[in-house]
């Protein structure tokens, strides 16, 4: 959770952006364009769409940045909205054969542990990339991206509830596709 | 609204479903939640084995929590040299939006002198009788001798004015 006054800054920021000031809108650029660059990545895998992906994002902030109210949402949680539609797309027009991945096996760590975490890593990516989209992105944006779960539903137009209920079914999922990741870990820990 | 888990007696079934939205990250969950929690997998090992498989589940997402490296000054000078771009559209919409005021008032002015004219009765002068456009008829034949003898237009439309 940002602090309340990094959100007046922001919120004076906003003002003298929506006045078309560009200095100001540079400083909104680069508070938020880690965040949309961090979700984006974690939503379609690739470095180089996420960053395509969050410039884009930027300047359809810019674009529509006067019909932004205060008033009714944070602008984190209007830009994560922003971003995460665009994110959803694009995840829409991918093919299901360029999401896919292979499950190797996994080396031991004793053998050579950064090996093993970059393929951690990747059975981790290539599980969360196996989810249904949505709860994916419910996953991403309360998990990863640490937002509330009050947050995550503003973002995702929709309950708590639901969002409870998407997070459950992700993990769910991700419990089984891991399991021999997290039962090894497990076992080191003994 | 959220599920009021820590009003909720803690079972393991309760205590399956708090892991499944919170993970093992106590700090996540709301504070009661996060007391009621500890105290249950204090006391139960149940509840503690499925706490301690949760919390390696977390361990294993968080491997995937490294970004790899984005250059973002490169994005943010490329962002800064769009809006740049922007400033030189903004004059050309403007533009266009002082065309669409000039092109709307000229159709209106055309439109109020064509009523003013009818008005006074010159449509007649237009037609030759017959019906079809004198105008047409002239393009048709192309006899420009024949419009200033015969139709002369101009002329019986200021006469019929006057």
């Amino acid at each position: 959770m940002r602090a309340g006054t990094q959100k007046s800054m922001d919120q004076q920021l906003i003002v003298r952006a929506q006045n078309g000031d560009k200095l100001a809108f540079q400083l909104l650029v680069k508070e938020f364009l880690p965040m949309i660059s961090g979700l984006a990545y974690r939503m379609l895998n690739d470095k180089a769409e996420a960053e395509d992906l969050a410039q884009e994002v930027m300047l359809k902030l810019w674009q529509n940045l006067k019909s932004y109210d205060s008033s009714r949402a944070q602008l984190s949680t209007w830009i994560y909205k922003i971003a995460s539609n665009r994110c959803l797309d694009q995840l829409r027009r991918k093919k299901p054969d360029q999401l896919a991945d292979d499950y190797d096996e996994i080396v031991p760590p004793s053998q050579d542990n950064e090996l093993y975490e970059k393929q951690i890593n990747k059975k981790v990516e290539s599980a969360l990339q196996d989810l249904p989209e949505r709860q994916r992105l419910a996953l991403v944006l309360f998990h990863y991206q640490g937002n509330s779960l009050t947050e995550t539903g503003q973002i995702m137009e929709c309950s708590s509830e639901a969002i409870e209920s998407l997070l459950a079914r992700a993990r769910r999922s991700l419990k089984v596709s891991l399991k021999p990741i997290w039962q090894q870990m497990e076992q080191e820990k003994l | 609204m959220m599920t009021d888990f820590a009003s909720q007696e803690m079972t393991m079934t309760v205590l399956e479903q708090v892991l499944e939205v919170y993970g093992a990250d106590l700090n996540r969950m709301p504070d009661a939640l996060a007391h009621k929690v500890s105290a249950f997998i204090e006391t139960d090992d149940c509840g503690r084995k499925l706490f301690n498989e949760a919390a390696s589940m977390d361990e294993v997402l968080n491997i995937h929590t490294d970004l790899p490296h984005f250059d973002f000054n490169a994005l943010e000078i490329s962002i800064a040299s769009s809006l740049q771009d922007d400033i030189e559209i903004n004059p050309r919409a403007a533009a266009n939006d002082n065309g669409w005021i000039v092109t709307s008032g000229l159709l209106a002015a055309s439109l109020l002198l064509g009523l003013f004219f009818g008005s006074l009765g010159a449509g007649t002068y237009l037609f030759d009788g017959s019906g079809a456009l004198s105008v047409a008829s002239a393009s048709m034949t192309d006899d420009i001798f024949y419009i200033n003898e015969d139709f002369n237009l101009v002329g019986n439309l200021i006469a019929g004015i006057e």
